[in-house]
């Protein structure tokens, strides 16, 4: 058999390399290019934000019409759409995307960063997930790009976009790598290792089941105000664009409950199912929500079972308390709960 | 005379095709075919011309689904995450069988509402946590209703 000669060999080194590389390249989202206009700021920056998009799951949905969306990639457009309008915000937006191999053998990139300051693209890489410790790949690239000034001068926030994260850690959560258990004290030490300070002035969990008091109990100690949904909550997300409308908002409890508006009113408009949003203002809310969490019945299942979340007030009857709380609900047009007119902003597992 | 060896050329499809194996499978994922069975009923529901077409559609296709996740669970040894998603999947799809024809509780969904209705369902489906049921066992079911429905 005739060996190749060098110049075939290295042809095919060269192919090789073109598809290691555009394997890595997969799944990238690509920025749109910005307007030199848009580009110009040299404003002193009030508001550093984290976006946070999980793509290592289903996430597609459709709309009326039967288009299909991909949640986290209509994510990421809408963060980008945002970030380049916001002339005094820093923007890092994480697409946490599947864990992959090249010929099933090398571990490629499964993460990529997109970083925004004074609405310009600064860096755009992808980077390796550390999923045993949540976050610290994310929170090493922060530390290294993020703009001179401590974070105690800006308004801080964090936005979480992806399915409900279980109260306690359980495998399933990460498509391609179902053993690794996630839960939600994984994403507050994850939240922590991404501020400066260990607290955020604001969360927003974009998720299907976070405003219960076990989540609100474990997040409280690390952000003044939350906003999350206390059920189930559409793919089509709190949109990421909305982030445009508060950006000269530096009041945790404001930029949350204009947030909340926002998103509430676009959600009404496109779903059918119940729209449920809240605002907790930790001070207040934090310390109920521990009392509450002691209470209900524990998320000890060991897989989430997509079993519907109830307001609390049924629960825990008067015993719910909303200091600090502000819920914006729409009952869903069909269904177990389409007669509930009224909610608490506490999402408890029914009794069984 | 030019001899072109065969070698690069078989090196490099196999390469390809290694390459690009992870992207074939992300398109067959069963999770997203189930979303997609789902806005394919709607969207027939949707052209149906009258309430009872419509109505004996989501009836046949909600049912089938239901039939399908209990054939699943008589053919496999299901892990006890699988047994719960597939659990309250088929809590979620019978609620919608029953409020589609009054039973249970429910009134029955209006014929002027069915599009509306049919909406609800796909939303609710895609919102359901059909995540922790397992690539296995979606496939399992995914093949049962296509099957069965």
């Amino acid at each position: 058999m005739r060996l190749p000669d060098a110049a075939t060999l290295a042809g095919a080194g060269v192919l090789i390399g073109l598809l290691v590389l555009c394997g890595g390249c997969r799944s990238v989202v690509p920025v749109p290019p910005g307007s030199e206009e848009e580009m110009s700021s040299t404003a002193p920056l009030q508001q550093r934000i984290v976006v946070l998009v999980h793509g290592d799951a289903s996430y597609l949905y459709h709309d009326t019409d039967g288009t299909s969306h991909q949640a986290d990639t209509e994510t990421l457009q809408e963060a980008f759409a945002a970030a380049r309008s916001m002339s005094r915000a820093e923007i890092f937006i994480f697409h946490q995307r599947p864990h992959d191999r090249l010929l099933g053998l090398f571990p490629r990139d499964d993460g990529t960063l997109y970083h925004f300051r004074r609405g310009r693209l600064q860096h755009q890489r992808t980077y390796d997930q550390n999923r045993e410790r949540p976050l610290s790949a994310e929170a090493a690239l922060l530390r290294t790009h993020r703009a001179a000034g401590p974070d105690s001068s800006l308004f801080t926030a964090a936005l979480y976009y992806g399915h409900a994260v279980p109260e306690r850690p359980r495998p399933g959560y990460h498509r391609s790598r179902p053993d690794l258990p996630f839960g939600v004290p994984d994403l507050t030490e994850g939240l922590e290792r991404l501020s400066a300070t260990g607290t955020f002035d604001a969360v927003v969990l974009s998720t299907c089941n976070g405003g219960t008091p076990t989540t609100l109990a474990t997040l409280a100690p690390h952000t003044r105000s939350v906003l999350a949904a206390p059920g189930d909550l559409h793919l089509s997300y709190v949109d990421a664009d909305l982030l445009s409308t508060v950006a000269d908002v530096t009041t945790p409890s404001t930029w949350t409950r204009q947030l909340a508006e926002e998103a509430f009113t676009r959600l009404t408009d496109r779903v059918a199912t119940a729209v449920t949003l809240a605002t907790y203002d930790t001070d207040r809310a934090g310390a109920h929500a521990q009392r509450m969490a002691r209470r209900v019945s524990p998320d000890t299942s060991t897989a989430p079972t997509g079993a519907r979340l109830v307001d609390c007030r049924r629960v825990l009857g008067d015993r719910v308390d909303t200091t600090g709380v502000r819920a914006w609900h729409r009952p869903a047009r069909f269904g177990p709960q389409a007669d509930q007119e009224t909610h608490s902003g506490w999402g408890c597992l029914p009794e069984q | 005379m030019f001899s072109v060896s065969p070698l690069p050329g078989v090196f490099t499809l196999i390469v390809a095709m290694l390459a690009t194996a992870p992207t074939a499978q992300a398109d067959t994922n069963p999770h997203e075919k189930l979303k997609e069975h789902v806005r394919d009923i709607v969207q027939k529901v949707k052209a149906a011309p009258t309430a009872a077409k419509k109505r004996a559609i989501l009836d046949e296709k909600l049912r089938g689904m239901i039939k399908a996740l209990n054939r699943a669970e008589q053919m496999a040894n299901l892990s006890s995450q699988d047994q719960n998603g597939i659990d309250a999947l088929r809590t979620r799809l019978q609620e919608k069988l029953d409020e589609l024809h009054g039973q249970n509780g429910y009134d029955a969904v209006p014929a002027g509402q069915l599009n509306s209705f049919a909406d609800y369902v796909q939303q609710d489906f895609e919102q359901a946590n059909t995540i922790t049921i397992s690539v296995t066992s979606a496939l399992l079911i995914l093949l049962l209703i296509i099957l069965l429905v």
